[in-house]
């Protein structure tokens, strides 16, 4: 990326960093870990606050939706596309089922999809990066022209032709979108291991005999963690909107489950569009907190472990 | 310091032969070689049990790697080293990585040489619970010890390396060295980095533990005020090569090669009645070490260059003062050479 | 500079060879075979595998590659499953539509994002600067099939300014207002997508510029701000925002077949999605390479872009 940024290693200033024995004994008292100091920078980033907290209140709603739904999501009704009443708040869809309580369900449904596929091609991403990136030569080579191959082709026109191989299903989904995913991950893991491994702490290990392993996943992969995070993140925002996409084009998630995307799929006609705004309006908003939660907490990370704002 | 007269008897713990370390330069659309950058390019030299040697020169002229190649870090590309009379270079297999451990190093920078995700306690506990020092349950006395041994507290062990300042780092750097017990420490300019009054500190505790723990160093720096303060001899090297070793008051009193009486020159003397009158300033830039041209390196900014210089390589020649230079009997020139 | 651009050209074939093989594999694993496609439905399946004999369908992997390549260099992408048209004639019909919806989004994306990221970046923190950064993780997190809907909703069905799809009104033949008003919506959801990724972009840009100390020096040469910021500023973080463009051509065309879906445009999205509908493979494959090697052209073109804006790069 253009926007170089800068080296991460903090300027050489031996004033600065010159104690004296006061000094010391008084940080010995602080004790202040380096997730404290980024914890502290992150809470002082609002939108991203918020954003936990939309995203915290989603997650209980995945976790708790039989308790908080006030219908059976699969239960067909006697009133098709009803408009919101006390019965149904959010009226019903075209078959009938509660609008309101398949909201509900359906967070599940997008959280699944985006944690899981982000874990998924974040493991497979870190493993071809870090062997990438440490052993360098032939190996290096070959597995990055993979990468320039898989991340040639456009995501969603890869994912939607695997899709309609495999068919469309919402563990298909998750793993495909997992097994594709990985190429940013190990482009990104793979650089910050071949500038780690020629920090002097990697090489001290080196001397000591500690073994590559070791030295890949205790040293230098731990120093990956931080952008490796803020990429996960907003992965999985990405992954979350991918997934509604195809379930709006009925190529994901399969009703009676329901998933926000596929909720949608109905306004494909301009009669729902213009008479029956409660049964894709509501979905569609969902998809957008969600989505603006998450990234607004990658954004608020990206700033808290931004190494250039150490001071 | 060790009695100089016993020196010469012992076998040397490090012998260096002809050592070279090179990289090559790739270019153009195959990447292919289109020549080498010599950074070491045929170095020896020994080391004897619980001395200290200094290697000096100016950045770029090879001497970290020197250190980086006899700890495993850059490959040799020739040459021999015998450690403790075994072959390191050619040896490999367990046996090789134990002898190796016998051979630490401390780096200049204390700021990149500290895992910043470890606390002091994890850094210090990692080499010795890997090769089992030793038993697990008395590890954690141990980084006590080597806390103790650097002349830090043992409350320091629960914390972050961002918490010290650069001279507090590099004796944590100094007590991970020391963690295997090594006999020979490579010390890469481990005081460059630092205040001019934290030097000393370091350069003192460095002094302590040789004599404490009968340690062997070879202290590389590029100026040579740490050096001298430091070492029992001192070897200085020019573009890959050693150009003169002596004894650290024979280089200092009676320094034979131009070179090195222009690093003398360079050097601050506090008492004037001891200035030397004599003062060589070199010109010219270092030569590119891609591209140099055979006869002696230092040919181009040598005052005392003579024909010969230009053609032919001098060796490093002598028994008890060895100089690598053409001119250095050549009394008149010489003198010539220190009035320009 | 030449060696520069040969050595990206050499790494660029492996690659692109790589995509060849990658998509053969991709063909290879779909269900149904063309024989099952082209043949009567009341073949015996000793005609079947006749039939299949024929068309070398029973050939080693390998050989059936190399042939499938040499068919590709010669310009036969094979006949569609499903209108039975040769795949490069219906491909050429639907690239034109694409590219006008692209190009003016991506104009028309940038045209917003430029001016609104820079002056986000000198004002930074300003009540202007939490606006725009609102604006764009909005653009960013709005998926396009909803904002999409929600301006079919708005626009033409609320205040029927608009038309709800397609690229022309049926029977009109499409005078020059017609065609505009058909392609504002798609257009405007597409160009909110990159103006929305951008200006972050433009803007860390130009903070990165405004932090250079040989701004400091154009101001203490007492140069007024507005110098500052529109000549040597500017200049320095436009390079990389123009260069980096090819880049966005991935999620474009990602874009592109959400969007072309949702408004009906008949380009190579909908074609995708059509294709897929109806497991038409040949055209599928046809997209996904010509879409892979799109975007290698971008790419190669970026770095080649960047090389000759930035006198950095050409050294290394």
């Amino acid at each position: 990326m253009p926007v170089v940024e800068t080296k991460k290693r903090k300027e050489l200033n031996p004033n600065q960093h010159q104690h004296d024995k006061q000094e010391i004994l008084h940080n010995l008292e602080k004790e202040e870990s380096y997730f404290r100091i980024i914890a502290k920078r992150f809470l002082n980033h609002k939108l991203a606050v918020i954003g936990l907290i939309v995203l915290f209140l989603i997650m209980l709603v995945a976790i708790f939706a039989p308790f908080i739904a006030t219908k059976d999501p699969y239960q067909i009704n006697a009133a098709f596309g009803a408009p919101p009443s006390a019965e149904y708040w959010l009226g019903t869809d075209l078959v009938g089922r509660d609008v309101f309580s398949r909201i509900l369900y359906a967070s599940r449904v997008s959280l699944m999809v985006g944690f899981g596929s982000v874990l998924i091609y974040t493991v497979i991403g870190t493993i071809i990066g870090a062997v990438s990136g440490y052993f360098g030569g032939r190996v290096d080579m070959i597995f990055m022209r993979i990468t320039d191959v898989f991340m040639s082709f456009p995501q969603l026109m890869v994912i939607l032709v695997v899709v309609s191989i495999f068919g469309p299903s919402l563990l298909n989904i998750i793993v495909i979108l997992g097994v594709l995913g990985w190429p940013s991950v190990a482009r990104l893991v793979r650089g910050s291991v071949l500038s780690l491994k020629e920090v002097d702490f990697v090489k001290s290990a080196v001397v000591l005999g500690i073994s590559t392993p070791r030295i890949l996943f205790s040293h230098i992969l731990p120093n990956v963690m931080a952008p490796l995070l803020v990429h996960a993140t907003f992965g999985i925002a990405a992954a979350i909107i991918i997934e509604a996409s195809l379930s709006y084009l009925g190529m994901g998630v399969q009703p009676p489950i329901s998933s926000w995307g596929n909720m949608l799929t109905d306004a494909q006609s301009i009669t729902v569009i213009s008479s029956q705004p409660w049964l894709w309006i509501p979905p569609g908003i969902m998809i957008v907190i969600t989505v603006l939660a998450i990234n607004f907490v990658g954004d608020g990370l990206r700033d808290a472990l931004d190494p250039k704002m150490t001071n | 310091m060790v009695d100089a007269f016993t020196v010469e008897n012992i076998a040397p713990l490090l012998r260096v032969e002809n050592l070279k370390t090179h990289y090559s330069i790739k270019k153009g659309v195959f990447s292919r070689n289109v020549g080498s950058i010599k950074a070491v390019d045929g170095v020896d030299f020994h080391i004897n049990p619980g001395e200290t040697l200094g290697l000096v020169g100016e950045s770029g002229c090879g001497k970290s790697t020197v250190g980086k190649t006899l700890v495993g870090l850059e490959r040799a590309t020739a040459g021999n080293v015998f450690f403790d009379n075994k072959d390191i270079l050619s040896g490999s297999g367990s046996e090789m990585k134990k002898v190796r451990r016998d051979l630490q190093i401390i780096f200049q920078d204390p700021y990149s040489s500290l895992n910043p995700r470890k606390r002091v306690k994890d850094i210090l506990e990692e080499p010795i619970r890997v090769h089992r020092i030793v038993e697990p349950q008395l590890v954690s006395k141990r980084v006590d010890e080597l806390l103790e041994l650097v002349g830090l507290p043992r409350a320091f062990k629960n914390r972050y390396p961002h918490e010290f300042s650069g001279g507090q780092r590099q004796r944590i750097g100094i007590a991970r060295a020391l963690s295997l017990n090594p006999k020979l420490i490579i010390c890469d300019e481990p005081v460059s980095a630092l205040d001019v009054s934290i030097q000393a500190q370091i350069l003192n505790l460095l002094k302590d533990l040789q004599k404490e723990l009968n340690l062997t160093f070879l202290f590389i720096a590029h100026g040579l005020g740490a050096v001298k303060y430091i070492s029992d001899r001192i070897a200085v090297m020019y573009l890959g090569k050693i150009v003169e070793i002596a004894k650290t008051e024979e280089i200092f009193m009676n320094p034979q090669h131009p070179y090195t009486k222009a690093l003398l020159s360079a050097y601050p003397i506090p008492n004037p009645e001891l200035r030397s009158k004599e003062r060589i300033i070199i010109s010219g830039d270092v030569p590119n070490p891609s591209n140099l041209q055979k006869g002696c390196n230092f040919y181009s900014r040598c005052p005392l260059a003579k024909s010969i210089c230009r053609d032919e390589e001098p060796l490093l020649k002598g028994e008890k003062h060895p100089v690598a230079c053409f001119a250095v009997n050549d009394e008149k020139k010489w003198n010539a050479g220190i009035r320009l | 500079m030449a060696s520069y651009i040969m050595r990206r050209l050499l790494i660029a074939i492996p690659v692109l060879i790589g995509v060849t093989i990658f998509n053969f594999i991709i063909i290879n694993m779909a269900p149904g075979n063309p024989v099952e496609m082209f043949v009567n439905p009341d073949a015996t399946p000793a005609q079947i595998e006749l039939e299949k004999e024929r068309m070398g369908l029973n050939d080693p992997m390998v050989i059936q590659y190399f042939r499938w390549m040499n068919s590709l260099l010669h310009g036969d992408l094979g006949y569609s499953y499903s209108t039975y048209e040769p795949v490069t004639q219906v491909l050429l019909e639907r690239m034109g539509p694409t590219l006008l919806l692209m190009g003016l989004a991506l104009f028309f994306g940038l045209l917003i994002a430029i001016p609104i990221g820079i002056l986000s970046a000198t004002k930074q923190y300003s009540k202007l600067d939490y606006a725009t950064t609102g604006f764009s993780f909005l653009g960013i997190s709005i998926p396009h099939f909803f904002l999409g809907l929600g301006a079919i909703y708005i626009f033409s069905v609320q205040l029927q300014l608009l038309p709800t799809g397609g690229m022309m009104t049926l029977g009109s033949g499409g005078g020059f207002v017609d065609r505009v008003e058909h392609l504002i919506l798609p257009v405007f959801v597409l160009a909110t997508g990159i103006a929305g990724k951008k200006i972050r972009y433009v803007r860390a840009s130009m903070l990165d510029v405004l932090g250079q100390d040989y701004l400091r020096t154009a101001r203490a040469k007492g140069l007024r701000e507005f110098v500052v910021t529109n000549k040597h500023a500017l200049k320095n973080a436009l390079i990389p925002i123009i260069t980096v463009i090819g880049l966005e051509i991935p999620l474009l065309i990602g874009g592109a077949v959400i969007t072309e879906q949702v408004f009906q445009w008949p380009g190579m999205g909908l074609l995708t999605i059509q294709s897929i509908m109806s497991r038409d493979y040949p055209t599928l494959m046809a997209i996904n390479l010509l879409t892979a090697v799109i975007v290698l052209v971008a790419n190669f073109a970026t770095d080649i872009l960047y090389s000759v804006a930035d006198p950095r790069i050409k050294n290394n």
